[in-house]
């Protein structure tokens, strides 16, 4: 009971420095109407990043002309991925590049994705790819949630 | 080197590690309280959003304040101050006498709550960054951040252990002070 009583305390006056801290902080957040979700989508248009839907990279994937880069970490890829995927985790982008540039012409359309619409990993990805050199990198803004409920063909380890 | 010496030793470490540890997570994630509140978000947790924002703004100062608590508790005598004592020496014996176990099972509390969530995130199968440091640093979910909370939960077993000993002289004696 004393435990608990101290504890709801601190929370207490920690949460209360918190509330006025934000509230005269420069970079302080409004609690209703501050959205935290991150919309790839958006973020990708503020990076003049072109998009694809679901619709488009099926197409895509249909027609057999773009390669497909998935930026999740290797253990999400591993358990499923899109079909004929590669694998390039945003925190190891260096690593992978190389072998994937080998492997790969700038001239072919590239299409990355990661989760879902909010998550960014695939807006990084690109951003490196693009850098690199490939001339027609876009994001698959939907990721693999979209993909997989959409049942579209996905393989794993 | 006798095993009084040793003991607190390992209670200072334990102190300092568990303490410096909150301390640092918190002032990487003030100043930045909507990258906090998105990483939040990234978890996909179904909370309204006004919830998670507040998070955002509070925890890091939770965190700050029992850090600090845990750390500073260390030059605390556990004998209460006499009544010539100035007031604000008595205030700091009260304040810290008595907030030393709350903070270390608020911290303690923290890591176990967040070993829970990095393991439901896993599960789920969500490609979110841990958001343990605030925006300068982009930890993944995974293994390595499970491992490194049990790590990090290790130390505060010496302190609880320390909590059930009589007190004997000064707070690295006992890690409450009572």
């Amino acid at each position: 009971m004393k435990y608990l009583r101290q504890t709801a305390l601190i929370v207490l006056l920690g949460g209360m420095t918190g509330f006025i801290f934000n509230q005269f902080s420069p970079t302080g957040i409004s609690l209703t109407g501050y959205d935290p979700v991150t919309d790839v989508k958006e973020e990708a248009a503020q990076a003049n990043m072109p998009t694809v839907d679901l619709a488009e990279a099926h197409a895509f994937f249909m027609d057999g002309g773009a390669v497909f880069v998935d930026a999740r970490p290797p253990e999400l890829f591993s358990e499923g991925r899109i079909e004929g995927a590669f694998n390039i985790p945003e925190h190891a982008i260096n690593a992978h590049l190389p072998e994937f540039r080998q492997m790969i012409p700038t001239g072919v359309p590239v299409i990355v994705y990661c989760d879902g619409q909010d998550c960014v990993s695939s807006l990084k990805v690109a951003g490196d790819l693009a850098q690199a050199g490939y001339q027609d990198v876009q994001i698959f803004y939907g990721g693999w949630h979209e993909w997989m409920s959409a049942g579209y063909p996905i393989e794993w380890d | 080197m006798n095993r009084k010496t040793v003991w607190n030793a390992v209670l200072l470490t334990c102190r300092l590690v568990l303490g410096g540890l909150f301390v640092a997570a918190a002032l990487f994630k003030i100043p930045d309280a909507a990258t906090f509140a998105r990483e939040i978000a990234n978890y996909r947790l179904p909370l309204p959003v006004p919830f998670i924002n507040a998070v955002a703004v509070t925890l890091p100062w939770i965190e700050l304040l029992a850090g600090l608590l845990l750390i500073l508790g260390l030059w605390h005598s556990a004998e209460r101050p006499p009544r010539a004592a100035s007031l604000a020496g008595r205030c700091g014996w009260f304040f810290f006498h008595h907030f030393q176990r709350g903070a270390l099972l608020i911290l303690s509390g923290l890591l176990v709550f967040f070993i829970g969530l990095l393991a439901v995130t896993m599960v789920r199968g969500i490609d979110a960054n841990c958001g343990c440091f605030g925006p300068l640093t982009a930890q993944k979910v995974g293994w390595p951040k499970i491992l490194e909370n049990f790590f990090f939960l290790l130390f505060s077993v010496p302190l609880y252990l320390a909590l059930r000993r009589p007190a004997s002289g000064t707070a690295t004696d006992s890690a409450g002070g009572e």
